[in-house]
């Protein structure tokens, strides 16, 4: 890796560092939307570009879907990044009665538990594929 | 047992009290030299110190990272994260040194002019290790105002609009003036 240009070792590889304004915007039998940012770190020397996002969302330990669209983000040296993760869907679940009570769950007041599981994939120089596999909770509470 | 478990309770506070007082004494002081350069490239910069205080009387600590949200004008600009280790001794101060590139499109976004004043707001933690690898995490909040640097370019281009102005502004009178 050192030979293309690459400044960074094996062992210091772009990383995850935090999920930042995790926001349940719709939780209802119609419809589900949950917004997040991930942070990562990119330690290599060199501009990057994000190719692939595969993130599995899980609500109170509940599989709800998977993040997989991503905007272009630009990857800029040695510095922090941040992808947006939009979950949005239509009639999301069949569990009516689960997701019911998660909805007046969080209007009584109590948080719900948001976990984020799976990993991006970019590209170095254009070509030099890095994978980051990340895995992070939050709790979000609407006061 | 009523004997024990009175010691154990006394331990317990007496520990309490020794983590409190190391939280207490290592703190956050304030944030110098907060500024904006380079507005007219597509990533401004942004630089500043963070200063920390270690009062405690004979115990080094170590930096171990500093994560930052950087909030301008009420606008997320990213976050600042470095894991730099710096020595933080007894009795002394630490200035922590901070660069973060802000996008310029964020930045300024479709304003005609360039704002003359921004406000600024970092929030975030640095954590603090010890000898024995206890972590002491410090929370930063800090808001100000501030007004960006000026280069000579910007002012060579603010000085061209002018003109560009001025000319048009003619323009437009004299072909009043040639239609009457």
């Amino acid at each position: 890796m050192q030979s293309i240009g690459l400044q960074a070792k094996d062992s210091d590889l772009p990383y995850f560092i935090k999920m930042k304004g995790t926001k349940v915007m719709s939780l209802s039998p119609k419809k589900l939307e949950v917004f997040s940012t991930a942070v990562f770190f990119n330690t290599y020397n060199n501009r990057a570009k994000i190719t692939e996002v595969d993130i599995d969302l899980f609500l109170d330990n509940r599989y709800i879907g998977k993040v997989t669209n991503h905007v272009d983000v630009l990857v800029h040296k040695r510095s922090t990044f941040d992808v947006p993760l939009i979950y949005s869907k239509e009639s999301p679940i069949s569990d009516i009665g689960g997701l019911l009570w998660k909805g007046g769950r969080l209007i009584a007041g109590k948080d719900i538990k948001v976990r984020y599981i799976g990993y991006i994939k970019m590209k170095v120089i254009g070509f030099i594929p890095i994978k980051i596999k990340f895995e992070d909770e939050v709790y979000y509470s609407l006061y | 047992m009523k004997k024990y478990f009175v010691c154990l309770l006394l331990l317990l506070i007496v520990l309490s009290c020794k983590n409190s007082s190391d939280k207490d004494l290592l703190s956050y002081k304030n944030v110098y030299g907060l500024s904006i350069e380079d507005l007219d490239k597509k990533r401004a910069l942004l630089s500043a110190e963070i200063a920390f205080a270690n009062k405690t009387e004979s115990k080094d600590y170590k930096l171990k990272e500093v994560n930052i949200d950087i909030i301008v004008d009420g606008i997320d600009m990213g976050t600042y994260y470095s894991r730099d280790i710096m020595d933080f001794r007894s009795q002394s101060q630490l200035k922590v040194p901070m660069k973060h590139g802000l996008d310029q499109g964020k930045l300024i976004g479709q304003k005609e002019k360039l704002p003359t004043s921004f406000v600024v707001q970092v929030k975030g933690k640095a954590s603090f290790v010890d000898i024995h690898g206890k972590v002491v995490s410090v929370s930063i909040e800090h808001k100000e105002t501030v007004r960006p640097a000026t280069t000579r370019r910007q002012k060579r281009r603010e000085k061209r609009k002018e003109r560009r102005m001025m000319k048009q502004e003619r323009k437009i009178v004299n072909e009043k003036g040639s239609n009457q």
